[in-house]
């Protein structure tokens, strides 16, 4: 009788980001008793979370992605807003974008100073909501699923130590 | 289809309390719940003694004096509002038949004593009659005759000695006065608990086992349970001229209500229902899911959204059941300060699907207006 249960992640980009999640929830979520959906933001997740808080955040955010987006009706049928037990929101940040008008708390210039500093010593960097998730979600069992998961590789392998 | 109820000094309803069924808003979803422009479902929710069980006894009033049906008499003491100051209450209903309008009003100073009552068909009165100063008369073709005799002192409502004393016509007025008679007698009011009784739509005291075996529904039964996460193997057996409902075990079969939980008994006494009620016009189900799981609930109130052409509502305190995925903002309904509202009235914000209903009710938004 329990509905099954599924997680939301709603994303920008429709072609990288779903192979991220496809190959996190290989490895992190392989033997989960809950269903990954993952759902288009619409044209950037900045407007969505701005059509949000115009709803002063009373409406739920599944329903507002279906009332936006024909195109999910399908993927979305039979599943309700009640269905998702949690709903995670990637946040993508583009440098050429100005996102000033969509958020005032989220300063870009900063970020943009960061950026900038990094490549100046010659140090990649990386700003990824994806890490930032699976540390929010295992918390410490985080760093005990990234051994188990290598240690896994590695017998497949067949180059771990059995001593 | 009952498009509007009015009630005036009955029981906690001191100033006049109007249930609008007639004005349902546009919205784009759930639309098959609006009929005729008539809401048909809804869901009744409310504090503690705001009164639920009290609208479904005033809005059954009606069958006291106009049916031969099951009453909940008991359900009628304390007639008047306490701080009433009219020594009688009010009633009023308004009806839609196929694009007729049907009020009916009445003033009543107990539940049998009525002192005025008045019905019109098409803003034309009908029957009217004066209890106290025995005045009244009726217009119906092929009721003329009835003039004389209605001027006397019998207690009787006067539209029930129509409908049982005078072969009507056959024109349009007549039958939807017939239509209106037919709705009322397949008024339906139920309980979840065995124990308290049922009002209209028919008598007797027939088990809950008992009618279902004499529908020949065991089986479905059994599934309806096993729909719903309870899983028994059941089979209709005659004990000492009693039809019982039994339980297949491994070791010993056992009587069904004997061994099941007080959630299960309720389910069976709205599955008792639930097969009947396709047949009746207006069902109200009192604290309908008291000992229920919210999935329960839902899963229920789904399927009575099914149940076409019968007006259904359930009073609850789960407000799980809040929510645009089961109706619309315009079949909630809030009963509370001597009022009530759906919830689509009680906010000046446009309510859309995407809402979520609950969380703004817990949240207070629903209290204004």
């Amino acid at each position: 009788m329990a509905a099954k249960d599924y997680k939301a992640f709603i994303i920008e980009g429709e072609a990288r980001e779903p192979l991220i999640i496809n190959n996190i929830s290989k490895v992190f979520f392989a033997h989960a008793k809950f269903k990954i959906i993952t759902l288009p933001a619409g044209q950037n997740i900045y407007m969505l979370w701005k059509k949000l808080k115009e709803d002063n955040f009373e409406t739920d955010i599944i329903e507002v992605l279906r009332e936006n987006n024909k195109d999910l009706e399908e993927q979305l049928d039979g599943i309700g807003r009640d269905d998702f037990s949690e709903v995670y929101l990637f946040f993508d940040y583009d440098g050429h974008q100005d996102y000033i008008q969509y958020t005032e708390s989220i300063n870009p210039g900063e970020i943009r100073k960061m950026e900038a500093c990094e490549i100046q010593k010659n140090r990649v960097f990386v700003l990824s909501a994806f890490p930032e998730f699976l540390l929010d979600y295992f918390g410490i069992k985080l760093w005990k699923k990234c051994v188990r998961h290598m240690n896994n590789q590695l017998e497949k392998r067949g180059c771990r130590n059995k001593g | 289809m009952l498009k509007k109820f009015c009630v005036e000094n009955f029981k906690n309803f001191k100033d006049k309390i109007t249930f609008d069924l007639g004005s349902p808003s546009n919205y784009g979803f759930n639309s098959e719940i609006i009929r005729n422009g008539c809401v048909t479902k809804g869901i009744i929710y409310g504090v503690n003694s705001c009164g639920k069980s009290n609208l479904g006894l005033a809005i059954f009033d009606i069958i006291v004096h106009l049916t031969e049906k099951q009453k909940i008499m008991q359900g009628y003491d304390s007639y008047l509002n306490l701080d009433g100051r009219k020594s009688f209450a009010e009633f009023e209903y308004v009806f839609g038949f196929d694009g007729h309008e049907v009020v009916y009003k009445y003033k009543k100073k107990d539940v049998n004593t009525i002192l005025y009552e008045s019905l019109s068909i098409d803003e034309k009165e009908v029957i009217y009659y004066d209890f106290v100063s025995r005045e009244g008369f009726t217009s119906l073709a092929g009721s003329d005759t009835l003039n004389a005799s209605i001027k006397n002192e019998s207690p009787i409502s006067r539209v029930k000695y129509v409908n049982n004393n005078s072969i009507l016509v056959d024109n349009t007025e007549n039958q939807v006065f017939k239509q209106f008679i037919n709705f009322v007698e397949r008024m339906l009011l139920f309980y979840s608990l065995d124990s308290r009784g049922y009002e209209g739509f028919m008598n007797g005291s027939e088990g809950i086992a008992e009618g279902i075996i004499n529908s020949g529904k065991v089986d479905d039964f059994q599934k309806f349970l096993a729909e719903n996460g309870i899983v028994y193997d059941l089979y209709a057996v005659d004990e000492d001229g009693r039809k019982v409902i039994y339980c297949r075990f491994q070791n010993e079969d056992a009587s069904f209500f004997r061994i099941v939980s007080a959630g299960t008994r309720s389910l069976a006494v709205f599955y008792y229902w639930y097969i009947k009620m396709k047949a009746a016009s207006f069902v109200f189900i009192d604290e309908f899911d008291a000992f229920y799981h919210y999935e329960l609930s839902e899963n229920l109130e789904k399927r009575l959204k099914k149940i076409e052409g019968v007006q259904i509502f359930t009073t609850t305190h789960n407000t799980n059941l809040m929510s645009n995925d089961i109706l619309r903002p315009d079949c909630h309904f809030i009963l509370g300060d001597n009022k009530i509202k759906a919830i689509s009235q009680r906010t000046e914000k446009e309510l859309r699907q995407a809402h979520n209903l609950q969380k703004m009710y817990k949240a207070g938004a629903f209290d204004g207006c």
